[in-house]
């Protein structure tokens, strides 16, 4: 299996870190905001694939941040170079934590009302109807991606990656393509759907906001307060 | 040490995939969350797959297809080839349109005749050269001991393209869907998530022998209601039947 090592360290982003670190030490509320917006992204992935459960992935999400804010604040990170291992490790430990207080209420037979709802609702994403415009969205626009490739063997890449998640090796072999012709098209299909996912959020935003626009002309036509 | 790559590198790489399939050691997984952390543009990458992932599999469930002249020779038929890869197979035979009828004739088979022998795991018939074989149905528990001692029932196979029915007795109570993945010297060889079983009956799989390499192996049954727990883990081992002369002896 062909291993990938990741880059070391750069020494600003270091050094930018550290900066970070000893801000929130110090009591910056603006870097306090910074770590959260720069750690999100990650942490998210991170809990949806400890739990399908979103509802769950999002306290998590929240309580791992108020626990590393409230270490760094309380100057017990020591080594600010740690900081993401940091962060992940609390993460883990939290969501271990969760499944303890699940299992224990699930021997005494009680289940507080949170919970019940929780697993009435796990594994369930499309239930909410929000849930269910974003997945019919998200489905026409891998539906446009896959019309948009030029070659029927990169949509048959794309459905044995992600649908059938075979391995590299095998997909290559069966395709007969090149490695490096397999990464591409993989890192396009994300790169495109990304494109495709984030003009389609711009233009809800632009129709919102002329929905908006015009509804307000409206109010104000009629006499009431345009805002 | 290999040389640096800059953070744009490590995206046009496969890790991003190998991570949604897990295949990446404890190691690698926990290295890559790290290097999400500290670069927001690669969790976003790995997003992106998710998203297509997520895309991908209600297209199919809308009954999107890539057209016959997509299909290789080999999926289209039983291989006298190389095997096909395990998650081609699989998800031939684990559609849900296939799972409920031979979930339904595994009972009937086993409620009719086969019970007894089938508790003490029985072996797999050989199939005569050149004749497709019965189904062969298995039921696997964790609780049950056999043959190997601990290491899970014996089972000769012959043909790879043999279509095995594997009854597996979780843990009840705990409602689906599920995810079953085959382990083998504590490594993944194959996961498949998704799978629709009743919370107090088994969770029965069909497969192609081809899927099941031989050697100890042990298949992991989870539960991915929050939180995800394990409803049984199945020692098993496979042997392979050697192949008939052209003669047929």
């Amino acid at each position: 299996m062909v291993s990938h090592s990741l880059p070391a360290p750069d020494p600003d982003p270091l050094l930018a870190l550290r900066e970070l670190v000893a801000r929130i030490e110090e009591g910056s509320v603006a870097a306090e905001s910074e770590l959260v917006a720069h750690y999100s992204p990650g942490l998210r992935v991170i809990l949806r694939r400890l739990t399908p459960n979103a509802a769950l992935a999002d306290d998590l999400h929240q309580e791992t941040l108020a626990v590393v804010l409230r270490k760094i604040r309380a100057r017990e990170l020591r080594q600010p170079e740690s900081l993401a291992g940091f962060v992940r490790a609390t993460a883990k430990n939290l969501f271990i934590a969760d499944r303890r207080k699940e299992a224990r209420y699930a021997d005494l037979g009680e289940e507080p009302e949170a919970e019940m709802d929780r697993l009435k609702h796990a594994g369930e994403p499309s239930g909410h109807p929000l849930h269910r415009l974003v997945a019919e969205e998200e489905a026409r626009l891998v539906r446009q991606l896959l019309d948009e490739l030029r070659h029927q063997r990169d949509r048959e890449l794309l459905v044995r990656v992600y649908l059938h998640e075979e391995d590299k090796e095998s997909v290559c072999r069966e395709l007969e393509i090149d490695p490096a012709l397999y990464n591409r098209v993989l890192f396009r299909a994300r790169q495109r759907l990304r494109e495709l996912w984030e003009r389609n959020e711009k233009r809800q935003l632009f129709f919102a906001a002329a929905e908006e626009l015009q509804k307000a002309r409206d109010d104000n036509s009629r006499g009431g307060t345009l805002r | 040490m290999r040389e640096e790559q800059q953070p744009e590198n490590v995206l046009e790489t496969d890790l991003v995939e190998r991570y949604l399939q897990r295949r990446l050691t404890e190691a690698e997984e926990a290295a890559f969350e790290e290097y999400l952390l500290a670069h927001p543009e690669a969790a976003l990458a790995v997003e992106d797959a998710e998203r297509l992932q997520r895309g991908l599999r209600r297209w199919e469930a809308e009954g999107g297809a890539l057209g016959a002249d997509a299909v290789p020779a080999s999926w289209a038929a039983p291989a006298a080839g190389p095997p096909r890869a395990p998650a081609a197979a699989w998800r031939r035979f684990a559609a849900p349109r296939y799972l409920a009828p031979l979930a339904a004739l595994a009972a009937l088979v086993v409620a009719a005749v086969l019970l007894p022998p089938l508790l003490q795991h029985r072996e797999s018939p050989q199939p005569a050269p050149g004749r497709p074989g019965p189904a062969t149905l298995l039921t696997l528990s964790p609780l049950r001991g056999g043959p190997g001692q601990g290491s899970g029932p014996v089972l000769t196979l012959g043909d790879p393209g043999e279509l095995l029915t594997i009854s597996l007795e979780k843990r009840r109570g705990v409602p689906g869907p599920y995810r079953v993945t085959l382990l083998q010297d504590g490594r993944k060889v194959w996961s498949h998530e998704g799978l629709a079983a009743d919370s107090e009956g088994p969770l029965v799989l069909a497969i192609e022998a081809r899927l099941l390499p031989p050697g100890r192996a042990e298949l992991v049954a989870e539960s991915l209601v929050s939180p995800p727990q394990e409803v049984g883990r199945f020692p098993f081992e496979i042997e392979r039947a050697p192949a008939a002369s052209p003669d047929g002896r």
